[in-house]
């Protein structure tokens, strides 16, 4: 009996490694899973040249500090705007549901901070650029808005 | 008489001057750095049971109850107190069936959290001790459950909690690597006190090589001074695991755990595995083990899934009877929003013991078949 769960185990953990590194290998490329495009913005973040692998890391909470020792404070569009969507499917994988469950549980663990949801891009664009170490993901339409807070056009 | 009034006009001056002094400072902090950051949650549950029981007495037939039960209700708390520190609070308002309203307040976690460099944090207060992944995650949180009920080694192997100082690192490197260091009250403290000298130890470590996944292996070791459980060693409650009542020497324990948990967009994998050994003067080493799958499928917001838990207490431990159980459940999980969701759970238990259900007066049988549904609800 014991036997065998064990190698049930080992069978099941061997599966899940092997899918892990499939996944692994489309994200080094660059490839995002949309062709929507979204602006990063940002305020006083040291982000030069940066990398979708690393948007995503720090949209997924895993960064705390910018390199210059600010806060890195992340701004999440609220679920009633459009560009909420776009930012859930490419940097969370999920739905918007699944994007403020996923900030829910991370928070609930005491392993993240939690986020500030905003209900308008404009505000979106006014709160970063009042707060240092801010950082968010807004449409291409409010590209003219955002003026030096651009830091790249990180999805195509 | 004009000295003293100088003197008591002069107190108050300064008394005004200070309040305003420390007034303006607090509004010149508030804007600069927006601190406090409070935000508050709240989580619950409400559950109904419909149980058979067989009756030893009266071969062949069952005895059958449902009812329906009020679950933990969860007040949550996290604040970022500056920059770098921050709290976590975790106030659960449990049933208890010692209690005369059947409910306690209990405070589940209190950390301050010191982020020193980086990733890397050292805490104190009281935590949920890290050894594995159900333990880290899940919490008080039944709306993060993927399944209704908690692995069964939690009633039994799991020291839940620990008191103390902890060093933790996150998301370091390529494969996101993880790190917990734990010193702290034991099995046998409570949370005023510990009995001894000798402190838990936990040292726990993870990786995420992808997004979903995440694998974790833990060592946690402890010495329960005079076979003694305080309130770290069982959620539903240490008197639910039926103690060897006449060993009262010191028992050295110690638990190796493994956790691997999958959960992608389609699929869901959470394999639990703790190997337990305990050491005491009379009976030696007694070596105990327990393992917990689960595994589910998601189509849209619907998660059908399976359950299998098996629990294996040696009949040489002495801080637990001897029992061996297995409980196998098929149910499903359906997510109406993030902050609410309902489970369905068909379960069949057996075990060679009885099993030592608080809730049961009566003496029951190996075999127990429940239905159980769960409303749980976070916000």
């Amino acid at each position: 009996m014991a036997s065998r769960i064990v190698q049930l185990l080992l069978i099941i953990f061997c599966f899940s490694f092997t899918e892990s590194q499939g996944q692994s290998a489309s994200k080094i490329k660059g490839e995002s899973p949309s062709d929507t495009e979204l602006i990063l913005i940002g305020n006083n973040t040291d982000l030069n040249a940066v990398k979708w692998q690393q948007v995503v890391a720090i949209f997924r909470g895993e960064k705390s500090f910018w390199p210059n020792g600010s806060v890195v404070v992340l701004v999440l569009p609220a679920s009633n705007l459009e560009s909420s969507k776009d930012v859930a499917k490419q940097v969370y994988s999920t739905s918007v549901a699944g994007m403020q469950k996923f900030w829910l549980s991370l928070v609930f663990q005491g392993r993240g901070k939690p986020p500030v949801f905003i209900a308008s891009e404009e505000e979106i664009i006014k709160f970063v650029s009042q707060t240092p170490g801010a950082v968010a993901l807004i449409s291409p339409e409010l590209k003219s808005k955002a003026g030096n807070l651009i830091i790249k056009t990180v999805i195509k | 008489m004009n000295s003293l009034k100088r003197r008591s006009d002069f107190t108050i001056l300064l008394r005004v001057s200070l309040m305003l002094t420390t007034l303006l400072f607090s509004i010149g902090i508030k804007a600069q750095t927006d601190y406090p950051k409070v935000n508050f949650n709240y989580f619950g549950h409400v559950q109904i049971d419909l149980e058979m029981i067989e009756n030893l007495q009266k071969n062949g037939t069952f005895n059958h109850a449902s009812y329906a039960n009020l679950g933990e209700q969860d007040l949550f708390v996290n604040a970022q107190i500056n920059k770098r520190i921050s709290f976590l609070g975790e106030t659960v308002v449990r049933p208890d069936l010692k209690s005369s309203s059947f409910f306690i307040p209990s405070i589940e976690r209190a950390q301050l959290k010191f982020d020193y460099f980086r990733n890397h944090s050292f805490l104190i207060g009281k935590f949920h001790t890290p050894v594995n992944f159900w333990n880290d995650t899940y919490h008080h949180g039944r709306l993060f459950f993927p399944v209704i009920d908690r692995p069964v080694m939690f009633s039994y192997l799991i020291p839940l909690h620990t008191l103390g100082v902890r060093l933790q690192g996150q998301n370091l490197g390529a494969l996101r690597f993880g790190y917990d260091m734990v010193l702290g009250n034991g099995i046998s403290s409570n949370d005023t006190k510990d009995l001894d000298m000798h402190k838990s130890i936990t040292l726990a470590a993870h990786i995420k090589p992808r997004d979903g996944l995440r694998i974790g292996l833990s060592y946690y070791e402890d010495v329960i001074k005079g076979n003694y459980s305080g309130v770290h060693s069982g959620h539903i409650g240490a008197s639910h695991v039926a103690q060897s009542s006449s060993y009262k020497g010191d028992i050295r324990f110690q638990l190796l755990s493994f956790s691997t948990a999958w959960f992608s967009n389609r699929f869901e994998l959470l394999h639990e595995l703790s190997l337990n050994r305990t050491k005491s003067d009379s009976l030696g080493i007694a070596g105990n083990w327990s393992s917990f799958i689960y595994a589910g499928y998601r189509i849209n917001n619907l998660v059908p899934f399976v359950v299998f838990d098996y629990l294996d207490i040696s009949e040489k431990d002495l801080h637990i009877k001897s029992l061996v159980s297995a409980r196998i459940a098929i149910g499903a999980r359906y997510e109406f929003t993030p902050y609410c969701n309902i489970k369905i759970l068909a379960e069949h238990l057996r075990s060679e013991e009885l099993f030592p259900l608080p809730r049961h007066n009566h003496p029951v049988s190996p075999d127990i078949y429940e239905l159980k549904i769960q409303l749980a609800y976070g916000f």
